[in-house]
């Protein structure tokens, strides 16, 4: 990516995925970020260790994807094991109102399989889209679960909150109905779609709309100015004051 | 095959504690391709030194501590400086107790909305002597006024920073997980003596701007820090220089330091742990690194983590190794750790979870998950304090260093606010800590808390405890290794260096 090309950042937003194993998160965050689509069979059965970190160069974090499955179908049928798709976290460009936001979109690299999310991953999120999938009724019921946690530890009470029902391509097996969806939303006073990562349906919509209410949010605004002065490591950034000696 | 469950997996390599040590290793072997199964009893990421909001720190001292390592633990609401004994001493948790609690048992800080009522009962219950029938009530309504910032807090069991330069930073910008974190430079270095806090200057500037300094003190310091950091004229400094010679005497004998400058290196510096500590060579090393490491990031020579340095890293390194592959549970109970057999041949390890059994080539855990364990006769004492008021400012990080006249010790400290989100604004939190047991370190902690906050803050609340370090007899199994808690040293190089020597080990 060019500099040149690249207007000004107006704000970097952090959004969470969250919700049960399975359900299609990190086929959400492909098929928004990459449009692309893992096939079912393979996805519910996925890699993990066929993954590779993205090489990037001593003491730099390369901007912008940050995995790369690479995955070969023989490992697959090795690992046998549900493994989860060890995606980190994608970057995204966003405009809106000719203001380009850069969105971190998260993945829950699939420490949601025995609910032990760290607390540190919820910290300084700005919007958190929380997937059940229709298919499963299971995964709806425990969405109140991911809100109490939710609720724990994200920093700011104002944090956008979406409701995504995923999976609607598979009509013929839904358990959950639209109206119980929007229901359960109605109850937290979160936004709601229903979705589907194969067919792309609502997907981009989704992020489309957590992410303006992100922007009609100020609180989260003020929540971001404090931390104001914090330090990149990032060793390609070297601003800051320079101290040191320079006699 | 079930999702939430374990049965029969087979594991490279099961790791137990979700510390930093422990988490640097898991991660690193799942980077290496290895299959990892990460383990935590409590509900709680960053084992020994985990970060905690107020409540669940309370909890932490009630429930969650490791009896062995901690055997007790002394919160004083209110005034300690004329060292009172203890608003509550908790001890030995009644046996009775910990069954009625541990079926209600929550994950600390889920509880909705945070009764004090409740928390000031368990504490009650749990505490060896109950405070006096007319000061509860009182003493309910300070816990109310605490809790109303419960989640304003981030009280760390084993405070530490990053030092700039340090090992800690060069790996998380090497794996890339800098994204995850952020960082508050540490402002300020203080050093208190004769129950005065004056700034520690961290470089050539500061030498010069300082006006507690004198100009003879000045170009002394100027001087040392030339031919220190100078590889030259250090490695001329060092030559003939014997190789028992204290770094104390070395500084007085090259540089004809007073004591106030002499406190300053040796302490504020190169954070010595008493006068004798350090070898002249390793003290001017600590000295090097302390300046190379100031203008990395701006001036300063050390970086705190936001919202509780050592668990927030710890953390950081989990969802590492889970992006790599690693399967993680927590609030796991530990049944078993046995060494299996197959045939008359070593077959790794045996462990057994609540979620199932499962197999593992390596074992490395923190002692504190082997039922034989046992304290050694080393601890470090730790302290925290809760203060009404940021006594050195109110959006800053500092490290400090305080000289103990009456017994010659030295107490490492810490002070943090609402700059790394770790107190409610107008608050502060001070740390002190020092090896050796707490009877034996008790009044000097709280004196060096009583001359941190000066005349203007009032403490709040105060926790006291010990953690001993643990061995187990099964060290020494081959594939089965363990881990040591948090030093006492300020920074997490001998963290990374502890991790390094195990992952040495391992691949």
């Amino acid at each position: 990516m060019d500099r040149e090309t690249i207007p000004e950042i107006a704000s970097t937003f952090k959004i969470l995925l969250v919700g049960d194993s399975n359900v299609g998160k990190s086929s959400i965050l492909l098929r928004f970020t990459d449009d692309h689509f893992l096939p079912p069979e393979d996805a519910s059965a996925t890699i993990g260790k066929d993954l590779q970190r993205e090489k990037k160069s001593r003491g730099r974090l390369s901007r912008g994807v940050m995995m790369k499955p690479v995955y070969s179908t023989v490992h697959l049928l090795l690992c046998g094991v549900s493994r989860h798709v060890g995606v980190d976290f994608k970057v995204k460009m966003y405009d809106l109102d000719g203001k380009r936001y850069k969105l971190t979109i998260w993945d829950t690299a699939g420490q949601e399989r025995f609910r032990t999310l760290t607390s540190s991953y919820y910290r300084g999120a700005q919007g958190v889209i929380l997937v059940y999938d229709v298919c499963n009724r299971e995964s709806f019921e425990h969405l109140n679960n991911w809100i109490d946690e939710l609720n724990t530890y994200c920093s700011s009470d104002d944090v956008v909150k979406m409701v995504i029902g995923n999976k609607i391509d598979k009509e013929q097996e839904r358990q959950v109905s639209r109206k119980e969806g929007a229901e359960c939303a109605r109850k937290h006073q979160t936004l709601f779609l229903e979705c589907s990562a194969k067919t792309r349906i609502g997907v981009q919509q989704a992020v489309e709309e957590l992410v303006n209410k992100i922007v009609d949010t100020p609180s989260l605004w003020r929540k971001a100015a404090q931390t104001k002065g914090t330090v990149s490591i990032d060793d390609s950034v070297t601003s800051g004051i320079p101290g040191g000696c320079a006699c | 095959m079930s999702e939430n469950s374990l049965d029969n997996e087979e594991f490279d390599a099961i790791v137990f504690g979700t510390g930093l040590v422990e988490s640097i290793v898991a991660s690193h072997l799942a980077a290496a391709d290895k299959k990892v199964l990460h383990v935590d009893r409590n509900p709680f990421y960053g084992g020994s030194s985990a970060c905690f909001s107020l409540s669940a720190f309370i909890e932490w001292t009630i429930e969650h501590r490791d009896q062995r390592q901690t055997p007790l633990v002394e919160i004083y609401m209110g005034d300690m400086s004329a060292q009172p004994p203890p608003t509550f001493t908790l001890g030995h948790a009644n046996e009775q107790l910990l069954a009625s609690a541990s079926t209600s048992a929550k994950h600390p800080g889920t509880a909705g909305t945070i009764n004090a009522d409740n928390i000031f009962d368990r504490l009650l219950s749990n505490c060896s002597q109950a405070p006096q029938l007319d000061m509860r009530s009182s003493l309910v309504s300070q816990l109310v006024a605490l809790l109303k910032d419960d989640r304003s807090y981030s009280i760390e069991l084993a405070p530490k920073v990053a030092h700039c330069r340090g090992e800690l930073v060069d790996l998380i910008i090497d794996k890339g997980i800098a994204e995850y974190l952020q960082f508050k430079g540490v402002e300020h270095n203080y050093l208190i003596r004769n129950g005065v806090a004056e700034r520690v200057p961290g470089s050539k500037e500061d030498v010069f701007a300082s006006d507690s300094l004198s100009l003879i003190e000045k170009r002394k310091l100027m001087k040392l820090m030339t031919s220190i950091t100078d590889d030259e004229s250090h490695a001329l400094l060092l030559d003939g220089c014997p190789e028992e010679m204290t770094f104390a005497r070395f500084l007085e004998s090259k540089f004809r330091l007073n004591a106030k400058l002499l406190d300053s290196v040796l302490y504020a510096v190169a954070r010595a742990e008493s006068k004798d500590e350090l070898t002249a060579r390793s003290g001017c090393e600590r000295v090097r690194k302390y300046a190379k490491s100031i203008g990395r990031f701006g001036r300063m020579a050390y970086l705190c983590a936001m919202y509780g340095g050592g668990s927030e890293i710890a953390q950081s390194f989990c969802r590492l190794c889970a992006v790599a592959g690693g399967t993680y549970i927590l609030s796991e109970e530990v049944r078993s750790i046995e060494k299996s057999w197959r045939d008359g041949a070593d077959n790794g390890y045996c462990v057994q979870l609540a979620h199932g059994k499962v197999f593992a080539k390596h074992i490395i855990l923190d002692p504190c998950y082997s039922p034989d364990s046992e304290p050694t006769t080393t601890a470090i004492s730790r302290a925290m304090c809760i203060l009404d008021y940021p006594v050195f400012g109110d959006d800053t990080t500092a490290i400090l260093s305080y000289v103990d006249e009456t017994e010659g010790a030295v107490v490492a400290m810490l002070y943090t606010t609402r700059a790394t989100l770790a107190a409610p604004s107008g608050q502060s939190i001070v740390y002190a800590w020092k090896t050796g047991h707490l009877a034996d370190t008790r009044s000097l902690l709280l004196r060096a808390l009583t001359a941190a906050r000066g005349t203007l803050a009032r403490p709040l609340f105060t926790a006291l405890f010990e953690v001993r370090d643990l061995r187990s007899s099964a060290s020494g199994l081959s594939g089965l290794y363990h881990t040591a808690p948090p030093d006492a040293t300020v920074d997490f190089d001998d963290t990374v260096d502890q991790a390094r020597q195990l992952l040495s080990a391992l691949l």
